[in-house]
């Protein structure tokens, strides 16, 4: 809008051929998946289920000095690998070649208030084939935050600052409840039916969750309950606002295209692979910080190739990139503290409406 | 036949592991942590023994672990192997019952055998497999008939084994006779524990048909000159396909079909090679329903399933999103994507980017 996009438009011949160079790539990695991959993702496992037993089991002892702080820690490093590195990943079929039923996307059931199921279908589906289509991709913005002037303005955006904050502290409840859209059965567009059966896997789900970390694991604490009750509520707080964090650098900071429908109306692969490239943006930092992010640190490389194992797209990624650049395409990176000022940056810009004529999605 | 699991009809183990109220996944990884063979998901037992039975063909002797169930002879189980991170799973016959809580199987060499060539070059003593519970209806009934006779072309053996040992060993009252073909001498698996049982038991008679040295193969003379009462006999079936074919062809002739059980190994095959309506490449057999579905050159196993009424799940209908993932049984698909054939058993594809190379059988 201010600018032009720094990509240029590729004729039909080119996007073919950026397709067929993004596939070689592709083969090449999926070629030599084998023993590597499946070292990596059981380590995690372990990682993440031996840390929440230490959280688990020190936060019982939390009158201990410094070991409270610690379990809490523990169990918090655990749920965000376990959502990040393993859930989020094993249910995006990154693991599905191993054909171990552990690892098997549709069976998948990760530890969130947000059922497996509904998942796979905002994610995966929706937000992964639509990446970044305004009116298709429910992810932009999440339907609560304006984070580009072609989103329509409405007073209740003034807020959006502070709302995040709240957002981003219950960010797993936004993720169970975002395929509900609730607004259109407070308007009454929609039978109160459907919203209840819909409700009731998330119900089921979430109840369970609350079972566990409110009630389950501060009894058998027994004097310490009140102990494992905070420590729980701290540790998936935690994991909310890291997890929040990481998604909103996906594709909102400055540089990702938005795009309309009619621009995708029958695009080829090549133009949904060059999507894919414009409208998401990576973050530069080290491997923890890598692995903490479920490498979503890697967005492009985890957009173009969703099922590729995601620990190999640091490697894939100077490739990524070199291709990018051969084809004009311009690949957004930055460390993440850029890159998350420059999402907090948007929140304020478009809490007011547009002051220029509003745009057309671009 | 093949059986699958059900719904209905799965295990203990198996409910436990999928429970959310207990985190069964949790319980499942400590549980392995502790004992892999204690696994909910699937227990990966030690191999107690191995034996030689000839050059190609070698007994693997198990210790299954709780929740296995009750074995019987002529059944089969899943065995699995993890080569270069996947995990391979194959369904092997048992063979015997070699001692207390133990099962046996017998496996020969398959020529470019993924799981076969592994256990025979890979797996020592003390190695642990993933063993899964034992499936198949190739039983014989509770009062076992007076007269049998047991056709068994080269590994089709090793069901029968089964049920031959346990039989005798209860003391069977009827009598047996075994035709077993192999390609040649060097080829007799068990030869020398079914020779030491015929001398013990009169009631069991076996003929050694050797391919090789006496261009032995089954046909209507010869099996009327050694069974002569073929007809009248409860016949236990299980060898290679088109060994089958032949045998079940002239059972068929005869008019002895409902006397006849029969075993294959994979998917079952039809009687008669089904003749394909022009344009039609293969066909797609749906499972759960037992529907048959036409597909045509090129195209996806989810057109096909749409054309034919079906209404599969999906979504990118692109292959990213999973949505229209399938548990594929038997049958070489192609994956559009890759351009990679597969005839890997029992394994899951997405069926928006797969198109059948051949017949195929879906767990749909």
């Amino acid at each position: 809008m201010r600018k032009p996009h720094p990509s240029r438009a590729l004729s039909a011949q080119e996007q073919d051929a950026l397709a067929s160079e993004l596939d070689a790539l592709r083969d090449s990695v999926v070629a030599d998946l084998g023993e590597r991959d499946a070292r990596h993702i059981r380590r995690m496992v372990r990682i993440a289920r031996y840390s929440a037993l230490f959280g688990r089991v020190a936060l019982m002892f939390g009158f201990v000095p410094l070991l409270w702080p610690l379990a809490v820690f523990a169990l918090g490093i655990s749920k965000i690998l376990e959502n990040m590195e393993i859930g989020h990943n094993v249910m995006h079929g990154q693991y599905d070649w191993m054909n171990d039923p552990r690892m098997n996307s549709q069976t998948y059931e990760w530890d969130n208030v947000g059922t497996s199921a509904n998942w796979r279908k905002t994610h995966n589906f929706k937000h992964h084939t639509y990446t970044n289509i305004l009116g298709l991709d429910d992810d932009l913005g999440y339907d609560v935050t304006r984070i580009t002037g072609a989103q329509r303005w409405n007073p209740g955006y003034l807020l959006q600052p502070a709302y995040n904050v709240v957002f981003a502290l219950l960010f797993q409840w936004g993720v169970a409840l975002q395929d509900m859209k609730l607004g259109r059965y407070l308007l009454g567009r929609r039978p109160v039916s459907e919203m209840i059966a819909k409700f009731r896997p998330i119900i089921r789900k979430s109840g369970f969750q609350m079972f566990k970390d409110y009630l389950f694991f501060p009894l058998i604490a027994g004097p310490s309950f009140v102990a494992v009750l905070l420590g729980n509520f701290i540790a998936n707080g935690m994991r909310n606002v890291w997890t929040y964090s990481i998604i909103h650098c996906g594709h909102f900071p400055a540089g990702v295209r938005v795009y309309s429908r009619a621009e995708c109306r029958n695009e080829s692969r090549g133009h949904w692979y060059a999507r894919q490239m414009n409208g998401s943006a990576n973050i530069e930092g080290s491997r923890l910080l890598y692995i903490l992010s479920g490498h979503l640190s890697h967005q492009i490389e985890h957009h173009l190739f969703p099922d590729i194992p995601a620990h190999r797209y640091p490697e894939m990624a100077p490739t990524v990139r070199a291709i990018c650049e051969k084809y004009g395409q311009h690949y957004v990176t930055g460390s993440f503290i850029r890159q998350f000022g420059s999402v907090i940056g948007k929140f304020f810009l478009y809490a007011i409406p547009n002051l220029q004529r509003r745009p057309s999605a671009a | 036949m093949n059986t699958l699991p059900s719904a209905d009809k799965l295990a203990r183990t198996d409910r436990l592991y999928r429970s959310g109220w207990l985190d069964g996944p949790a319980v499942n990884f400590f549980l392995e942590q502790l004992n892999p063979a204690w696994s909910l998901v699937e227990p990966a037992v030690r191999v107690r023994q191995i034996v030689d039975e000839t050059h190609d063909t070698r007994t693997f002797v198990l210790k299954p672990g709780l929740g296995f169930g009750r074995a019987q002879a002529g059944q089969h189980v899943g065995v699995s192997v993890e080569i270069n991170g996947r995990r391979y799973e194959r369904r092997y016959s048992i063979s015997g019952f070699p001692g207390r809580g133990l099962i046996s199987i017998t496996v020969k060499r398959v020529p470019g055998g993924k799981v076969s060539n592994y256990l025979h070059d890979a797996i020592k003593q003390g190695d642990r497999i993933g063993l899964s519970r034992p499936q198949g209806e190739f039983v014989l009934p509770q009062d076992a008939p007076q007269q049998l006779l047991m056709i068994a072309a080269g590994s089709g053996i090793t069901p029968m084994m089964g049920q031959i040992r346990a039989l005798l060993e209860r003391g069977y009252s009827g009598n047996i006779v075994l035709l077993n073909y192999v390609r040649s001498g060097d080829d007799r698996i068990f030869g020398t524990a079914l020779d030491a049982l015929t001398a013990e038991h009169p009631q069991l008679t076996m003929h050694w048909c050797l391919e090789r040295e006496n261009n032995e193969r089954f046909n209507a003379e010869q099996l009327l000159q050694r069974v002569p009462d073929f007809a009248q006999r409860y016949t236990m079936l299980c060898g290679p396909a088109g060994f089958m074919q032949a045998v079940r062809q002239h059972w068929h002739e005869h008019d002895l079909d409902g006397q006849l059980r029969f075993e294959y190994f994979g998917a079952p095959q039809p009687l008669l090679p089904a003749d394909r309506q022009p344009g039609v490449a293969a066909h797609i057999v749906l499972a759960r329903s037992g529907k048959r579905v036409d597909a045509s050159e090129g195209q996806t196993a989810l057109l096909a399933l749409e054309a034919a009424g079906e209404q599969p799940e999906y979504g990118c209908r692109m292959g990213i999103c999973q949505s229209c993932r399938c548990r594929k049984i038997s049958g070489p698909v192609r994956n559009l994507v890759t351009g990679i054939v597969s005839h890997e058993p029992n394994e899951e594809i997405q069926l928006c980017i797969s198109t059948a190379e051949d017949d195929l059988v879906l767990d749909y």
